[in-house]
């Protein structure tokens, strides 16, 4: 039941009082409506105060008939309903729904309007079969028509008269039969579908954000959008080659934003060396000698690792990483629970927001890398990609360079002040935690040597009878031996093998129970360089897809790769085997220069592959020749 | 054996589930891995809630072991993995956590009268009671760190000396007692303090505030 004006003031006595209506500000109006909207206002105004209809419309100029009509349409209605109140003053506004209360028009005996949402009020099964013609077609089911307004008329004039709907009826007494409505309907329709459906809203407990350094690091892998060079000797020439994109690790803390450490890893697939590269950094002081031309960091520029011994030992609580596969490895798990004694979160995929921190340092980070002009952006067609034919000689960008400037970015961010930590800078913030608060250490590495890449394994120690050779056991398909193992006692015994994963030609024996039985060797085929597991499983599976026609060896491996640097790919994998045999002939650090005499090594290992090799490692990548 | 609709693959072992078991649930959940003093190896929680939990469960001297993911029931033919099995005082318990701590009676209800059978009890406890002992459980997740690292140091001499000196003052500030200034070379006493505020011998006030230096140390009743 709906009623009028009066009666809606008798129910509700407040609505008396204008203040109490919703306000309209004038000027949000547009201009032709504002005149009537004032007019509308002030006989509205007066009729609440209490002054008879036909005073009010003599004042304002009116028939007191208008006045009837504005109190009705501003306050009328079902009771249960809220009125258009102010919105009912504004001229021309439409502030009820149209809802036909006439029956639908028979041999135009009415007017039209309304009856479309009528018939479809009416007749459920048809808004249905309507409604789910234009949901197949949003959809693109495989059997749905591409529908237009025209054909989705054609479809409901179908409809009606399949339910033998009288021809004298709306829409066919009409001359356009509804197609109007029914094109309005079909782009509502059409609108509201296509809208993504409300998430169901989860009532989640906000836990307050870290504070303390050391609390939750983040760590997470960013591809590079550039592309960079190396100089290479192919005879005396020194011939510039490009590199693919290389993938850079970070670990950051959340509470104070300090960038503790960041490891390249030298491939588009990160493996668990990599990520076992970028934990132990943070407890490992990061030296780097910048050599990039008009290059220099801020004064203090340094990672909080070198701040002293006790940073070298500052107990994380939770290490936080994404759901990559690499992150699931057993040796990742051991080491960051067992080793550091830390928290491991892998978090739910799909969900980049839970690391905030980190995500920003990328951002800083790809705004960086976008100044290079062998920038990519971060797909296929973007602006600053290098086109044309700059993209087909390799990058003016050396990739010792712009390791120079990550360090150098990365380290002078500790020391910039952040307005976010009221001035102060990350690194003046871990140390003052450090000195005036309680951070725990983790005390399992003092008075010992803790590695990431040192890793344990049971392997049975075997004895063939009919080969008459020296007992031996099998670890990575190879066989190692060593006087350790000449006893009777172990025989099919299965003991402990402690290895680094870096370097693994020779290895230590253990008992089971722990006592220390020796040094086993890998074959001496293995023996003249470096190998790793990493390199040594990329071997095996060269060897193993070219059916064993290419040589199974690390040093056969790199000459094959430095023969053909055609692709960016390959020459990236050159670089990081380069740099692991690099590491291992001179025991330093990757980072720094070799120092080893090239002669020295050449005499001890006395063969043809290997002097080529370790000349040209000690030439390439070389600094020298870019500074 | 009784006929129920109930039957027990492995029960009271507190052994956890097989780690391969449950990858596919670790890939999808936000999972936590942690090492803890009252249960070997490394522990798998599949929310913040849990790991907390388990911290609260460190945090009491009467708790003496406890399994997260213990081995599951079988209920009607399907398997459930309750969050977490604890002895306490010689009683067992097994837990399930829940936002509001609302759990389907299809599984509760069977657990708890396969407890009573059995002498154990099951409780659902809700995500938000633990996650208002936040502070308490951070604190303990640090002594626990402490603890785990130094878990090969010798302080006996440190406990006694403490317990000595705690005899003669009602209460010791942390600074006192740990060597602020040099904490690696003097880390038995801080081993040794933390060692103490586990088995229940001393107390610190971890509930409301952060680990400080103005933390006040108390002999226990």
């Amino acid at each position: 039941m709906r009623i009028n004006g009066r009666q809606r003031l008798e129910l509700e006595p407040n609505l008396k009082d204008f203040n109490q209506w919703p306000f309209i500000d004038v000027n949000d109006l547009p201009t032709n409506k504002r005149k009537g909207f004032l007019r509308n206002r002030k006989i509205m105004m007066l009729v609440l105060s209490g002054i008879s209809q036909v005073k009010a419309a003599r004042r304002c100029g009116v028939h007191p008939t208008f006045i009837s009509y504005l109190l009705n349409r501003c306050l009328g209605g079902v009771p249960e309903r809220t009125p258009a109140l102010t919105s009912g003053l504004v001229p021309s506004n439409i502030v009820k729904s149209v809802t036909r209360k006439l029956p639908i028009s028979t041999n135009c005996d009415s007017g039209a309007r309304g009856s479309f949402t009528a018939i479809l009020l009416e007749h459920p099964d048809i808004t249905e079969h309507l409604d789910d013609l234009i949901r197949k077609f949003i959809r693109r089911d495989r059997r749905a028509e591409n529908l237009r307004p025209g054909r989705f008329h054609r479809e409901f004039l179908r409809i009606l008269r399949e339910r033998n709907w009288p021809e004298n009826r709306y829409p066919f007494d009409q001359l356009g039969q509804g197609r109007e409505s029914c094109r309005k309907y079909f782009h509502q329709r059409v609108q509201a579908l296509r809208l993504p459906k409300p998430s169901e809203k989860k009532t989640r407990v906000v836990l307050p954000k870290s504070k303390y350094a050391y609390e939750e690091v983040q760590i997470d892998a960013w591809t590079a959008d550039l592309t960079t060079s190396i100089d290479i000797y192919v005879g005396d020439d020194l011939i510039p080659i490009g590199l693919s994109r290389f993938t850079v690790y970070l670990a950051t803390d959340a509470a104070t934003g300090c960038r503790l450490s960041y490891h390249i890893a030298l491939t588009a697939h990160p493996c668990k060396e990599d990520v076992l590269a970028v934990i132990e950094k943070i407890h490992l002081p990061i030296e780097r000698n910048i050599t990039a031309r008009g290059l220099q960091s801020l004064p203090g520029a340094a990672f909080p690792s070198q701040l002293g011994k006790i940073y070298e030992h500052a107990g994380i609580q939770m290490i936080r990483l994404d759901n990559a596969l690499a992150h699931h490895a057993g040796a990742v798990r051991e080491y960051v629970c067992n080793e550091l004694g830390a928290t491991l979160n892998l978090g739910i995929p799909g969900q980049p927001k839970a690391r905030g921190a980190v995500e920003y340092a990328f951002k800083e980070l790809a705004a960086l890398a976008a100044r290079f002009p062998s920038a990519t952006g971060n797909h296929p067609t973007h602006p600053i990609k290098c086109v044309g034919k700059n993209a087909k000689l390799p990058p003016v960008t050396k990739f010792h360079e712009f390791e120079d400037v990550l360090h150098s970015s990365l380290a002078s961010f500790n020391v910039t002040n952040r307005q976010i930590s009221a001035g102060s800078t990350p690194l003046d913030l871990v140390r003052y935690q450090m000195e005036y608060g309680y951070l725990p250490l983790s005390f399992s590495g003092i008075g010992k040597k803790r590695s990431a890449f040192m890793a344990t394994k049971n392997c049975s120690v075997k004895f063939l009878k009919n080969e008459r050779r020296a007992p031996f056991i099998n670890f990575q398909t190879l066989r190692y031996s060593g006087r350790c193992l000449n006893s009777a006692k172990l025989l099919d015994r299965k003991i402990k093998v402690e290895y680094d994963v870096r370097d693994i030609r020779s290895i230590r024996a253990y008992t089971l129970e722990g006592s220390y039985l020796g040094e086993l060797k890998a074959p001496m085929t293995r023996q003249h360089f470096p190998l790793s597991i990493q390199t040594f499983k990329k071997i095996r599976a060269r060897c193993r897809d070219s059916g064993a026609t290419v040589a199974g060896t690390v040093d056969g491996y790199m000459l094959e790769l430095a023969r053909d640097t055609n692709s960016s790919k390959s020459n990236l994998e050159l670089v990081r085997v380069a740099r692991e045999l690099q590491f291992s002939l001179t025991g330093n650090r990757k980072d720094e220069e070799p120092t080893t005499e090239p002669r020295k090594i050449t005499q001890t290992i006395g063969r043809t592959n290997t002097r080529k090799i370790v000349s040209w490692l000690q030439k390439t990548p070389s600094r020298r020749e870019a500074s | 054996m009784q006929k129920t609709d109930l039957s027990v693959l492995d029960i009271g072992a507190a052994t956890a589930a097989s780690d391969s078991a449950s990858f596919a649930i670790q890939k999808k959940s936000d999972c936590y891995r942690r090492r803890f003093l009252k249960f070997d190896g490394i522990g798998v929680f599949h929310s913040l809630s849990e790991l907390l939990y388990a911290a609260l469960l460190e945090s009491d001297a009467l708790v003496s072991k406890f399994t997260p993911q213990p081995k599951p029931f079988l209920i009607r033919g399907q398997k459930y993995f309750p969050d977490c099995f604890y002895i306490r005082e010689g009683n067992r318990f097994y837990v399930e956590l829940k936002p509001n701590g609302e759990f389907a009676d299809d599984k509760r209800l069977p657990m708890e009268e396969y407890g009573k059978l059995n002498g154990f009890e099951f409780k659902v406890v809700s995500n938000e009671e633990v996650l208002t002992q936040k502070v308490k459980a951070d604190n303990w997740l640090r002594i626990v760190q402490v603890l785990v690292s130094g878990a090969s140091e010798n302080t006996t001499g440190e406990e006694a000396e403490i317990i000595e000196r705690l005899k003669f003052e009602e209460s010791i500030e942390l600074s006192q007692l740990i060597d602020f200034g040099d904490r690696l070379n003097r880390r038995f006493m801080e081993i040794a303090l933390f060692r103490l505020a586990h088995k229940g011998t001393v107390s610190i006030d971890l509930d409301s505030k952060v680990i400080c230096p103005s933390m006040e140390v108390k002999l226990c009743a």
